[in-house]
């Protein structure tokens, strides 16, 4: 499998003290791998550097062979798209306006949509079944309505890497589920890697292929989630001990 | 189900057509309607025969005063009230648009109270010292040093954010409205000049007025209709904006330039016309669509056709002429409370 995303000796501080130390991981095509951490331990820090969102830092944040820092805005929307918890917008756009608002890298300033273009929508609508939000007002739909329409953007956008910043917080379980899947499904079919920033430690072991565990701004553990399935990780990373059952497929946190 | 889309999009671009062409039509006959209209009814024929002569070389006969009623007083003045709300209903959806706030308008950031500023000054000068500075480009001034300094501000308080571009315009209005109010108490008796430049009228507008006006507002108007992909994903705030590709501080400052020239010439040319900026792409959001491709040029239609709409009205019902700016108030505000109670509110606004 190809090296998609490497980050190297990442280091980068909000002021003199460095906040992310010496941060070193790597994604491949079509993996899924989820970053998870304590509150406070740097995750959404971490995202927002891999982002673009603050470029002041050392080390080396390599795309496809690029450094990231290089690579223009538009460039980067063709292959890279973000899905965070929540949009706000204030103006009454519909749901088929932002959605297709995903084909604006690679449409350009005057790009109309053309016949092919409205059915690739259309198919990715229903597959995030979102057909029937089309003409409804983005501000008059529920929250997890809201993701998965974000997430049909986020798709119509073709990426090859999509970064999901925290976004099934604040959806129920069983919205939860259905847009993991999709997630998944989709993303394996299209080669797409997936780094998933998350505070749900049950879907990263039992969904990626690897597992970043960040503490205290430093990678504290890198690998699959067999490897890291263990009561000292849980102790050191979350504070918490876990049971875990005799095939190591499943945990539960001892209260 | 599938396929049902594609047949919505369809459907809404015919709409959208048939919107842009009825509004057109209505602009068109608005605009010989207002010129027969007056002290002096002239007919629909002969203002088209004035405009042919005037315009293509045709050689029919108007009578002269006619013709210089036509071509030199209604025309300019009507032609001017056309670009000036073109320009303030376009620059009302840049300016929401780039502040992410629908309830900007041309206004927000204190370019006019800088061009009321500029005004202001000039005629104090011609009052107390005599010394005479025309009013129009001490607006235009005024309301450029304004923004100029607006966004410097912004940029100092880290970037172009539209919370820190409405916090510095809302410092700079203040303070430059205190300006204006002092002016005034020096200007004693002589108040009313300014107060009347203030309140924003369209009265004695000449070509030169519209020469002013009309280029800037086309140009500016095309380009921001080139750009408006990009505001539409603005909206999204600027993270989503970032993540899609949009350099959102270039961008905010061209459509902020844009925006602001719009504002400068409109302001400069007839004062302070209120709510035109706010309502127009207000009322075009919940009819038509907030997709700024579409509601830009409905927005420079029906902006043109309200104002001259508002113009018409002042020039039939009053012989002493009511400031335009304050009708378009008067009866835009109302109207608007009423679409917007209807509609539910500012989701759908």
């Amino acid at each position: 499998m190809s090296e998609l995303l490497k980050v190297s000796n990442l280091c980068f501080g909000y002021d003199e003290t460095p906040f992310l130390k010496d941060i070193n991981f790597s994604v491949n095509a079509g993996e899924l791998v989820s970053i998870i951490g304590e509150n406070g331990s740097g995750k959404s820090t971490l995202f927002k550097v891999i982002n673009g969102l603050f470029v002041n830092y050392n080390g080396t944040v390599i795309y496809n062979g690029k450094d990231i820092k290089q690579i223009r805005h538009i460039d980067k929307a063709r292959e890279i798209a973000v899905l965070y918890q929540n949009c706000q917008c204030n103006f009454p756009f519909t749901c088929f306006d932002v959605i297709a608002m995903g084909l604006y890298p690679h449409k350009g300033k005057l790009g109309k949509l053309r016949n092919d273009d409205i059915y690739f929508i259309e198919s990715i609508m229903e597959l995030t079944d979102t057909i029937e939000l089309a003409d409804r007002n983005i501000n008059c739909i529920s929250g997890g309505q809201m993701q998965r329409v974000l997430l049909a953007r986020a798709l119509v956008q073709k990426p090859k890497l999509l970064f999901l910043d925290e976004a099934m917080s604040g959806m129920d379980i069983a919205s939860r589920i259905k847009m993991t899947d999709i997630i998944i499904n989709e993303c394996k079919k299209r080669n797409t890697a997936v780094v998933n920033i998350s505070h749900d430690i049950n879907l990263a072991f039992e969904k990626s292929d690897k597992i970043v565990a960040i503490k205290s701004g430093e990678v504290h553990s890198f690998g699959t989630p067999k490897d890291l399935l263990n009561n000292k990780f849980f102790r050191e990373v979350f504070n918490v001990e876990v049971e875990i059952d005799e095939n190591k497929k499943y945990f539960r946190i001892i209260l | 189900m599938y396929g049902n889309i594609y047949r919505t999009i369809k459907i809404n671009r015919i709409k959208f057509i048939l919107v842009f062409i009825v509004l057109f039509i209505l602009l068109v006959s608005g605009i010989i309607l207002s010129v027969g209209m007056g002290t002096m009814k002239i007919g629909a024929d002969d203002i088209v025969h004035v405009i042919a002569n005037r315009l293509f070389g045709a050689n029919i006969f108007v009578a002269d005063n006619i013709t210089a009623i036509v071509w030199n007083i209604r025309l300019p003045r009507i032609i001017c009230a056309c670009f000036v709300g073109m320009g303030l209903a376009v620059s009302g959806v840049i300016f929401q648009g780039i502040l992410q706030n629908p309830l900007a308008d041309p206004y927000t950031l204190g370019i006019s109270t800088g061009a009321s500023f500029g005004a202001s000054l000039a005629l104090i000068m011609n009052i107390l010292m005599g010394i005479y500075f025309p009013a129009t480009a001490a607006a235009l001034i005024g309301s450029c040093l304004t923004l100029f300094i607006v966004i410097l501000i912004a940029e100092k308080g880290n970037s172009l954010e539209s919370s820190n571009l409405i916090i510095a315009g809302i410092i700079i209005s203040s303070i430059l409205s205190s300006g204006v109010s002092f002016i005034k108490m020096l200007a004693g008796e002589s108040v009313g000049a300014i107060v009347f430049w203030i309140m924003g009228s369209l009265s004695a507008k000449g070509w030169k007025d519209v020469m002013l006006v009309s280029p800037t507002v086309i140009i500016c108007t095309v380009i921001s209709v080139v750009l408006a992909n990009q505001l539409d994903i603005m909206a999204l705030g600027d993270n989503n904006a970032s993540a899609l590709g949009i350099n959102t501080h270039k961008l905010r400052f061209t459509y902020l330039v844009i925006g602001s020239v719009i504002t400068a010439v409109c302001v400069s040319a007839c004062g302070v016309i209120g709510f035109v900026g706010l309502i127009v792409p207000h009322l075009l959001r919940i009819w038509i669509t907030a997709k700024n491709q579409i509601l830009i040029p409905l927005s420079a239609l029906l902006g043109a056709l309200l104002l001259l709409t508002a113009d018409s009205i002042t020039r039939i019902i009053s012989a002493g002429e009511i400031p335009v700016g304050v009708l378009t108030t008067i009866i835009g505000g109302p109207f608007f409370i009423f679409v917007f109670t209807r509609k539910g509110g500012s989701h759908n606004v």
